[in-house]
């Protein structure tokens, strides 16, 4: 749901730390230039110490660049009334501890000038959604890491803002709390807002992002939408449901004679941990209801869901899927190699010898559609 | 600003800080009177307990500023908590302004209680004395605001022989009376000129020598002439203040103290006092002397009521109140005198008796109620403790929270202590005296700065620390709704402004997430 609309520009960002004697001590970020569009979830990649957080800073305000510019919705990122359309989520917890989880919402939402009872209600939505109701009057100190990521989330969804940064949101969570907060960043995506995501769990980015940007040294060394990063043009795969051993055969045939090649493998697939962990959860829950701490499975603040929550249920799943069938707005249409033309032109052969339900490409995802599609009811309460 | 503000005061709640300071408050207001050891007179006790009650929760709160104006932004800047504040929509200058309010809130939530307990405590006190005397005299001295009246300093007490000092005008008085006019043949001019001479201006037309000098040194500008006639001017001067302040054994002198003419039947309903304190060279070893007081003589209003001298032997170096006791009043009220008091004292020691012109006597009279007086006094200690929180905040604005602790005690030292640079002053530069002429011989371009630097910051620490609430309440004397809107003026909006604009704009400059802490601004 990208559009043109800029919402952070980028050019030639530099960031270098110094000593108290003005002395360059680290470069940190070097000449980078970027530009995050308008309902992008968008992923800063990299390994510890490559700039991601300090890119993140610098886009806050809480850094000055050293040289090059950096706007956010046309301002600086230190102009205040464009802080109202920010929301972030640091890595680490830097909440007040001796507050309440009422409290917290509650101070950072006065900060926007949110009228009390907005406030109020706001509050009890966002805490219902992270899963702390339980946990509303205890002091974020006494938190785990779990529930300050979890308390640390709802107050940057406070102001209901067009631009979300998140800096390893995952981190700390369970993978409940992972699948919720990715299913909250596509919702929030669908709804138009601006996503930055900072993460070294490259699952986490694979998952959500429409586009990347991977850093290194302080300098871009990829960036493009996740197709285009991660697109093997040297191979093909083919998902069908369970074929007969005869119609096996000639597809392999075919393909063998088509390719001259004998690297052709067939197996099955299999769902990838997550999916099978929350199933089990899912399950296991289905007997047990109570816990202690956090909770999971909440519904998505209903301000912050406004007219995308009608089918939630398969949104995941469509963003899933996305990556196979191509790139997303903005992003230029790849031309189709050799290779993969002739495997078009096999899989419509195919597709007239043998009619087969409609094949999702997506390694590892989306397999089990159904359970899916229930979890994620589950979760935003459609 | 007031999310912040609350939430600052909510820090120090959570944090136990408010019961600590409540509870050493409390010690102090109730536990300090128990250790105290008075002269054994209510007044005495009175006394001390608002000395040493106010003057300790003055210093408590005061600390506890400095501390929480480091503390709370610097802390919070350590630990990054800051960082989420500062990506709100809130200006840099409202957090750092919440922060003061949120301080300034809780010493007004300290201060106020502290003020009303030692208010009902001595009030209860004083109730409860069953000598009427002694009561009457707590009431009438210490329990009251009282405004004083002083003779006016003269223009020439800051006056340095050489500096500011008006030779042209010395020179044309000495002229002048070198040519033996009598008083009709003076023209106009020449009778104005008389009429604006000071003290040691007439004092060098007593001297040929000077006017001499002066010819000399418009020929030949050398350094030796300047120096005499720096030196006459000098001696003129110590002439000047002596004549003001000293008694010479056998000598008598005579002040002048005027009272409103509109104020003078009010202020003779209630009784008046004479405030005074003298040395007799023994101050490091104060003695009892003889002291000889007459008040209105050459009006109808004479005290004491037989015409004479009040004799008394009293110690020096300390505060003394004589209270002028007579029936209807002791101000003057017909005629010209109206408003006029005039004080006369005889020295009939073997010693001069001096009294100190910053010291010097004063008539104090009966202005108002002691409940208004102690609230203006807490008022200019709470514009005291929003200043010393405003350096607090401002020191962590770019500092650690350890450095900038202590960068503010260094500040708030610096500026207490100002004995140093009130000496240099004195002594016109830092290469010391002439033991033997009392001046110094030879002043260099050091001692210019030194005098020019000192002076700066004395103008300074004057403007915020020249009060003194807790001596004035101790002796019930009147802290003006003048004096609480001077202190205002130059502790909060003056100096404090400064402060403020100078945290605002390093807290503005500043990266709020640096890795390191050492590390430089951008």
């Amino acid at each position: 749901m990208s559009s043109n609309e800029t919402v952070i520009s980028a050019q030639g960002l530099t960031k270098v730390f110094k000593d108290f004697w003005g002395r360059s001590k680290a470069l940190a970020v070097d000449g980078i230039d970027f530009e995050v569009r308008r309902g992008e979830v968008f992923g800063l990649l990299g390994p510890n110490g490559s700039g991601k957080s300090t890119t993140v800073k610098i886009l806050l305000g809480l850094l000055y660049p050293t040289r090059g510019r950096i706007t956010v919705f046309d301002h600086s990122p230190r102009h205040v009334q464009t802080k109202a359309r920010i929301g972030y989520l640091p890595e680490e917890s830097y909440l007040y501890r001796y507050l309440n989880s009422d409290e917290t919402i509650d101070f950072f939402g006065s900060l926007f000038h949110i009228d009390s009872k907005e406030r109020r209600d706001r509050a009890d939505q966002l805490i219902e959604m992270v899963g702390l109701d339980n946990a509303r009057r205890r002091h974020v100190g006494e938190f785990s890491k779990g529930m300050q990521r979890r308390i640390g989330l709802a107050q940057a969804l406070i102001n209901d803002p067009d631009l979300i940064v998140l800096d390893e949101p995952t981190s700390g969570l369970d993978p409940i709390g992972c699948r919720e907060i990715k299913d909250l960043i596509l919702t929030l995506a669908e709804r138009g807002k601006t996503v930055i995501l900072s993460s070294h769990l490259l699952a986490d980015v694979e998952d959500v992002c429409d586009r990347a940007m991977i850093l290194y040294g302080g300098r871009v060394q990829a960036m493009g939408t996740m197709s285009e990063l991660l697109a093997n043009r040297d191979a093909t795969r083919i998902t069908a449901p369970t074929l007969s051993r005869d119609t096996m055969e000639r597809v392999l045939t075919l393909i063998r004679a088509d390719t001259g090649s004998e690297e052709v493998r067939v197996d099955n697939p299999t769902q990838n941990l997550e999916s099978l962990f929350l199933n089990i959860v899912e399950q296991a829950r289905r007997k047990e209801s109570e816990t202690s701490g956090a909770t999971s499975g909440h519904r998505v603040a209903d301000y912050l869901r406004g007219d995308a929550a009608g089918d939630r249920a398969d949104r995941v799943l469509d963003h899933l899927t996305r990556a196979a069938d191509g790139p997303t707005a903005g992003q230029a249409p790849e031309v189709a190699t050799a290779a993969e033309t002739v495997a078009h032109d096999k899989l419509a052969g195919l597709a007239k010898a043998e009619p087969v339900p409609k094949a999702k490409v997506a390694p590892g995802k989306g397999e089990n559609l159904d359970k899916a599609n229930e979890k994620l009811g589950g979760l935003l309460g459609d | 600003m007031w999310p912040v503000a609350k939430q600052t005061l909510k820090a120090a709640v959570r944090y136990r800080f408010v019961v600590a300071l409540g509870l050493a408050l409390l010690v102090i207001v109730f536990g300090v009177p128990l250790l105290l050891k008075s002269d054994g007179t209510a007044k005495g006790t009175v006394q001390l307990v608002l000395t040493y009650t106010l003057g300790a929760t003055t210093a408590l709160l005061g600390i506890a500023s400095l501390w929480m104006g480091c503390g709370t932004l610097a802390r919070e800047i350590e630990d990054n908590m800051m960082q989420m504040v500062a990506v709100k929509p809130i200006a840099r200058w409202r957090v750092w302004l919440g922060k003061w309010l949120g301080i300034m809130i809780l010493n007004a939530a300290l201060l106020v209680p502290t003020g009303l307990a030692v208010y009902f405590l001595i009030e209860a006190r004083a109730s409860s004395l069953e000598n009427a005397e002694e009561q009457a005299k707590l009431r009438n001295e210490v329990l009251v605001s009282r405004s004083s009246v002083r003779e006016p300093i003269p223009e020439w007490a800051d006056w340095r022989a050489g500096t500011k000092f008006p030779r042209q005008r010395a020179y044309a008085y000495a002229k002048l009376v070198a040519q033996g006019k009598s008083e009709n043949q003076y023209t106009s001019g020449e009778q104005s000129l008389i009429d604006s001479i000071t003290l040691p201006e007439h004092g060098l037309s007593l001297r040929p020598e000077y006017t001499q000098l002066i010819e000399q040194a418009a020929k030949n500008p050398a350094a030796e002439v300047l120096a005499d006639i720096e030196a006459l001017e000098h001696q003129a001067l110590q002439f000047a203040k002596g004549s003001r302040e000293i008694v010479l054994p056998g000598q008598m002198i005579n002040w002048e103290f005027k009272i409103d003419p509109d104020e003078v039947d009010r202020i003779n309903e209630k009784p008046i006092y004479l405030r005074f304190k003298f040395n007799a060279g023994d101050e490091y070893d104060p003695k009892s002397h003889l002291c000889l007081w007459s008040v209105g003589r050459g009006t109808s209003k004479r005290w004491p009521l037989d015409g004479e001298f009040e004799e008394m032997t009293i110690g020096s170096n300390v505060f003394h109140e004589i209270k002028l006791e007579r029936v209807g009043g002791i101000v003057p009220d017909k005629g010209a005198n109206r408003g006029l008091i005039r004080v006369n004292f005889a020295n009939l020691n073997d010693k001069p008796i001096v009294f100190p012109m910053d010291d010097g006597p004063m008539i104090l009279y009966h202005d108002g109620g002691f409940g208004t007086n102690l609230m203006r006094g807490l008022l200019i200690i709470f514009f005291w403790l929003g200043l010393i929180c405003a350096i607090g905040l401002m020191a962590s604005s770019f500092l650690s929270f350890p450095v900038a602790t202590f960068m503010s005690f260094g500040i708030l030292l610096i500026s207490a202590s100002t004995g140093t640079l009130e000496q240099i002053v004195e002594e016109e530069g830092i290469t010391g005296i002439n033991h033997e002429t009392g001046r110094k011989d030879e002043s260099s371009s050091l001692d210019n700065v030194a005098i020019l630097f000192s002076k700066t910051v004395l103008s300074v620490t004057d403007l915020v620390w020249g009060y003194s609430p807790v001596d004035h309440l101790s002796s019930g004397r009147t802290i003006s709704w003048t004096t609480l809107a001077t202190a205002f003026t130059g502790i909060i909006l003056l100096m404090g402004g400064l402060v403020s604009a100078l945290g605002v704009y390093m807290f503005q400059r500043r990266e709020l997430a640096l890795p390191n802490p050492t590390a430089s601004m951008n």
